[in-house]
């Protein structure tokens, strides 16, 4: 989904976009010790897998949800931190990003790099990703390594070791990824200006890898002050998931987690500004971009799953109403919805034949998606997009990556362990009376952002680039 | 099909830990097999009890059946999610390919879903979104699969149209030309990554004459020239029942499952051609080095020792060898073994005949030599008997892996199919913890030293091959392999509409004719065929970093193959001659003239058919491959484009005049800067007959490298022996 280009993850592979995001029954986290039933219904068998998911919270405030699996082939052992751009100061875009770096970097008692050696000797896969809510860095290991997974965890939220060299390299080392990204991927440098302009001053504007002056500016005290606030136990979620021990995963995390001080306060996001009506910037590439953005509510909001379905029904496989655009300006259509904490875009892009077709490409787009405010989906259309999502998201179910993925962007996002069966029982239930209901609340002109790239001769120029994602 | 990832993947190179295993159980599988995957059927109190019962979660050994027809079916339940996977292996693989069709087997998968005796492609793709499933091929070079992903639900339905597709194809030839252009332009895709050339050219190396040895995606010529008859024919060969396996897995019984398959595949009839037979591979007994020249400052190395087949007793061991190779994965700085700071990685494929090692690096290009040295080094270390706790770090590593290489539904079917294909079934996975426990140092140093001798593997190296040639030919020979580069990047410029896509017989008829109108716009065949040499004056201005430099040039042609290039540009004079595949060249300053290395005498011999009257022979050569490709703008006027490929040769694409038809210029792809070139004619003049261009603009990249204007042209002046002989002081004229 177009989403991908919205939150990039770094470090080894790239990480797959989240399945979804999902609608909250409750506002926060049940605390204690408890069992959340996933059995909905048809989706008691659909994800059954894990007979229920235990959360607890240690007295330091770090969460802890385990989810065991005995027919799981492998454990996923997560860290989940409660910051990136969402609630990143102005002036620090990118921190969080910088850091899916420097958490590598060793700590007081291991060398750089030794985290991620421990466990691929073990046959663990290593990985970290940040999207605008959260930070996550996660290992997927043979059940005999949860252990080790947890320790050194544990560690590098205690005692992460930087250095200032470690900081510039790694700085240059995310510039060079910034200038690979702004040279070659003109349909995310798009996306990026969409936020930047459905978010003007919000966390949610600013690219998840930051802007280059931001980033480069950031020293060692200021990194060294980010890890202290954000990377502590009160700020961050563990969840293990798959095959593993529940009792001994529930002992390795005492024993390694529960000595370690709170630290930090929850940073607050910036209020929600109004939508700037247009924005404009030039990215390389043959072809001019349009993107029409909707500021849609918070995913948690449970009018989200037919946003998710409205995407599906107009941008995606063979049979989208965007795969045929009416406009014969447009080369090529996409639908997509992100959902946020704070708050979602709906948005759709347009790749033009010309420059002169900017108009033209814009009314094709606007008027496919506002009319479904006023005219009902068919039922094929919305059986089709029903039946493609819950095929991606039971796919996506398969791994316990997939599962540990899913279950804590519900937590970040939604702060609900329990909303993916839930949001798979909505997306069942939804009628084409829903889809336009939704639509109706969200197609408004007065939530609408439109985005013109325009294709350059050479590589935009870093500066440039830093204001126009302002 | 949809985008599997397909033959690309087949080739790549997946990162050492899982993916060493994932490659092993699920070779010749691309697609959903790289994912890895194996239904295990541990038996309780083995040696191997919590890997295998790790590995067999809820599948186990399949439930299995055989339909009347030939068809086996295997079935693994597993209720976890509400979906279903369903993978039908066929014997249609790269090896099954008839010679000169490589790609057919590609081809062929892709266009299983497009369209069928009862649906037209619109039709099945519409009733495939509406089940919201996933519909893909994949081809490896044992064998094609066929995949569906459902909604458990859904079950019937996708089955019914899977089967459709396998069963009733219809290939059509519009069809046939979009998946023709599409496995072009993939193609195009894969010539532009230096790493992807790499791991393709060590295939085509190792396995030299083998059928494991042809481009997994097939090449340019052999798939643009396809036509529905030969797909068809290789579908009716190769996808039949008698030799077919479905495997199903997910949430569904084996009694829903064994009814829904007899019902949709029950009909499938008729009898397979004979699966291809066991070639043996090549032995190599020295090192072979093949250098792709591509620009830049790095070269992709790669090298490659023929390895047992799956399902072999070294099997293990090599596996094995590939975690070692350069030292134990638990003292690796950050996990990684790298050579000049990029990863260094190995692969371990095991095929039905044979297997391939592979070794992975990248490095600058003039560190290529430093490179190669280490990755020797670190194989002939392979041939030591390792230590007891690294042999332990690698069985860890080994029977941590295996399990979590079985997570998802599609790996799971994959890896049984690879296994039950190459007939070792659900021993592979039975056994395989305990072949990994009786892993020694000894036996582990023994295969390695039959395996992986350093002095007899082939290494690849794409870069600067000016660069690369004198720093490897210390290792062994090195040859040079033809860059089609030029051919991708012109495919890609124009997409289905280049001069790679398949054309119809209409544009190769209206080729042929625009080509007989030029001709005799330029004075008639017979007149070109009587000129025996050709001696061409003309002042040449260059663009020089901004600045033009007038200079002289001096053609001297002779037939065949020989040519005198002379220029000179302020004093600067250089004489490059040619004759026959050798030549020598010399220039101002130099104390004796030099033979030209085999790079150079490839652009004199490219320069010799580039003049007006070997451009119009190669057109009208009969056994050149002409096509018309509608018109196209050159200098406000909308020309002809006709595109000629002469056998063995990149193709240009002659632009004539709409009225007159003259030859207007043409474009070629430079294989060794990866560039596009163009020249441009005008100013024609009549001489003995032939009409001549006068003035000739060249162009590169769309930039204006140089102006000729012709002062003099003549014909069978008898260019004499002595032209062409190294002279044996520093003389240019």
């Amino acid at each position: 989904m177009l989403a991908f280009y919205r939150k990039y993850a770094t470090a080894a592979p790239k990480v797959p976009p989240p399945v979804a995001q999902l609608p909250a029954a409750g506002a926060s986290m049940k605390r204690g010790f408890m069992v959340v039933a996933l059995l909905i219904g048809r989706a008691a068998s659909a994800l059954a897998a894990p007979p229920g998911i235990e959360t607890s919270t240690l007295a330091n405030g770090l969460e802890v949800v385990l989810a065991p699996d005995s027919g799981a082939r492998a454990a996923d052992v997560a860290v989940w931190y409660r910051t990136g751009p969402r609630v990143e100061e102005p002036g620090r875009s990118g921190i969080t990003h910088l850091f899916e770096r420097l958490m590598f970097r060793g700590t007081e008692s291991r060398g750089p790099g030794e985290y991620r050696r421990l466990l691929q000797a073990e046959g663990g896969v290593v990985n970290t990703y940040t999207t605008a809510d959260f930070t996550s860095f996660f290992a997927t290991v043979p059940e005999q390594a949860v252990d080790l997974a947890l320790k050194l965890e544990s560690e590098r939220m205690a005692k992460l070791k930087l250095s200032a060299a470690d900081l510039a390299e790694e700085r240059a080392a995310v510039a060079r990824e910034r200038r690979a990204f702004l040279e070659t991927n003109p349909l995310g440098r798009g996306v990026e200006k969409l936020y930047a302009t459905a978010f003007p001053g919000h966390g949610y504007g600013s690219p998840v890898i930051g802007l280059e002056d931001d980033v480069r500016r950031i020293a060692l005290d200021q990194a060294l002050e980010y890890y202290r606030d954000r990377y502590g136990p009160n700020n961050a979620v563990v969840t293990v998931v798959g095959r593993f021990d529940k009792a001994a995963a529930l002992a390795s995390i005492r024993s390694y987690f529960e000595p370690l001080p709170r630290r930090g306060a929850a940073a607050k996001p910036a209020p929600l500004p109004a939508p700037r009506p247009r924005g404009t910037a030039s990215s390389p590439g043959r072809f001019p971009l349009v993107l029409v953005g909707w500021r849609a509510p918070a995913s948690a909001d449970p009018g989200t799953p037919a946003l998710e379905i409205l995407a599906r029904v107009l941008g995606s496989g063979s049979e989208g109403r965007l795969e045929r655009p009416d406009s014969g300006a447009v080369a090529q259509a996409r639908a997509a919805f992100d959902p946020a904490r704070d708050a979602s875009l709906f948005y759709a892009l347009a790749v033009l034949k010309t420059p002169a077709d900017s108009t033209a490409a814009q009314r094709m787009l606007t008027g496919a998606i506002e009319k479904l405010a006023s005219e009902p989906v068919t039922a094929g259309e919305l059986d089709r997009a029903k039946r493609e999502w819950e095929l991606d998201m039971l796919a996506g179910q398969q791994t316990a990556r997939g599962r540990a993925r899913a279950l804590g962007t519900a937590l970040l996002v939604d702060g609900d362990a329990g909303s993916t069966a839930r949001r798979l029982q909505a997306v069942r239930d939804l009628t084409p009376v829903d889809l336009e209901a939704a639509a109706r609340k969200v197609f408004r002109p007065e939530s609408r952002s439109v985005v013109l790239i325009m294709p350059a001769p050479g590589p935009p120029r870093p500066g440039a680039a830093s204001k126009g994602a302002r | 099909m949809n985008a599997a990832p397909g033959p690309a993947a087949a080739r790549g190179l997946p990162a050492l830990r899982a993916g060493l295993v994932s490659l092993l159980i699920a070779a010749s599988v691309s697609g959903a097999a790289a994912a890895g995957t194996a239904g295990d059927a541990g038996s309780p109190g083995s040696a191997g009890a919590p890997v295998a019962a790790a590995a067999a979660g809820a599948a186990g050994a399949p439930a299995q059946r055989t339909l009347d027809n030939g068809l086996r079916i295997a079935v693994f339940p597993d209720p976890h999610l509400a979906m279903v996977q369903v993978q039908l292996l066929v014997p249609a693989g790269v090896a099954a390919e008839p010679a000169g069709e490589e790609g057919v087997a590609y081809v062929t998968a892709e266009l299983l879903r497009h369209g069928t005796t009862s649906r037209d492609p619109r039709a099945f793709a519409q009733e495939l979104a509406l089940l919201g499933g996933k519909l893909t091929s994949s081809v490896g070079r044992d064998y094609a699969t066929v995949n569906g992903l459902f909604l458990s639900g859904d079950f019937e339905g996708g089955l019914e149209l899977l089967s459709d597709a396998v069963i009733y194809p219809i290939f059509d030839p519009v069809e046939l030309r979009r998946v023709q252009g599409q496995a072009l332009r993939q193609l195009a895709q894969l010539e532009q990554s230096p790493g992807l050339v790499a791991d393709d050219q060590i295939w085509r190396l190792a396995f030299d004459g083998h059928p494991y040895g042809r481009p997994a995606s097939g090449s340019f010529g052999p798939v643009s020239e396809l036509d529905a008859g030969r797909v068809r024919e290789f579908w009716s060969d190769r996808y039949r029942p008698d030799h077919a396996v479905l495997a199903i897995a997910g949430d569904v019984t084996p009694e829903r499952a064994f009814v829904v398959a007899d019902e949709w595949f029950g009909r499938w009839s008729g009898k397979g051609a004979e699966p291809p037979a066991h070639v043996r591979a090549p032995a190599a007994d020295h090192v072979r080095i093949r250098i792709v020249d591509r620009p830049g400052s790095r070269a992709e190395l790669r090298l490659g020792a023929l390895a047992p087949a799956g399902g072999t007793p070294d099997e293990t061991a090599l596996l094995a060898a590939g975690m070692l190779y350069g030292g134990a994965p638990a003292d690796r700085p950050g996990g990684e073994r790298s050579v000049f700071g990029r990863e260094l990685r190995t692969a371990y494929t095991a095929l039905a005949d044979a297997g391939l090692f592979i070794v992975a690096a990248s490095a600058p290009s003039d560190s290529a030599g430093a490179a190669v040295s280490i990755m020797l080094g670190d194989l002939r270390a392979l041939g030591r008997p390792p230590g007891e706790a690294e042999l332990a770090s690698v069985k860890r590593l080994l029977k941590n892996t295996f399990p979590m290489s079985f997570e998802t539904l599609a790996a799971r079917t994959a890896s049984w199919l690879a296994a039950d294909f190459r007939g070792s079934g659900m021993e592979f996975f039975d056994r395989y913890a305990g072949r990994v426990d009786s892993l020694a140092p000894a036996g582990l140093a023994r295969a390695a030293q039959r395996w992986l001798d350093p002095s007899r593997v082939v290494l690849v190296a794409v870069g600067p091959a000016a660069a690369l040639k004198s720093q490897l030919e210390k290792f062994g020979k090195v040859e040079l392999a033809r860059s089609d580069t030029a051919l991708a990047q012109a495919t890609n410029r124009r997409g289905e509409a280049g001069p790679h896509a398949a054309p119809t017989l209409a544009q190769r008829a209206r080729g042929r004719a625009l080509v007989a109108k030029m001709l005799a716009a330029h004075g008639g065949l017979a007149k070109l065929r009587s000129i025996k040499d050709t001696r061409v004056e003309a002042i040449a201005i260059i663009d020089v970093n901004g600045h033009k430099l007038e200079g002289s040039l001096v053609q001297a042609r002779r037939e065949p193959d020989h040519m005198v290039y002379i220029t000179d540009f302020g004093g600067l004079a250089t004489r490059q001659t040619l004759i026959g595949n050798t030549g020598w060249q010399l220039a101002s300053g130099d104390s004796e003239a030099k033979p030209a290395d085999q790079e150079t005498v490839g652009a004199l011999k490219s320069g010799f058919g580039s003049d007006l009257h070997h451009l119009l022979l190669a057109a009208s050569d009969p056994r050149a491959r002409v096509w018309a490709r509608g018109t196209e703008t050159i200098d406000t006027l909308a020309a002809l484009a006709v595109v000629v490929e002469p056998p063995g040769q990149s193709p240009r694409t002659y632009y004539l005049h709409p009225k007159t038809y003259r030859l207007l210029g043409f474009d070629q792809g430079d294989s060794r800067s990866g560039a596009l070139a163009r020249r441009k004619f005008s100013d024609f003049q009549t001489v003995g007959g032939i009409l001549w261009p006068y003035h000739e603009q060249r162009l590169l990249n769309g930039e204006t490298v140089m102006q000729v204007d012709v002062r003099s042209v003549r014909f069978n002046t008898g260019v004499p022996d002595a032209a062409f002989e190294m002279p044996a002081s520093g003389t240019t004229h």
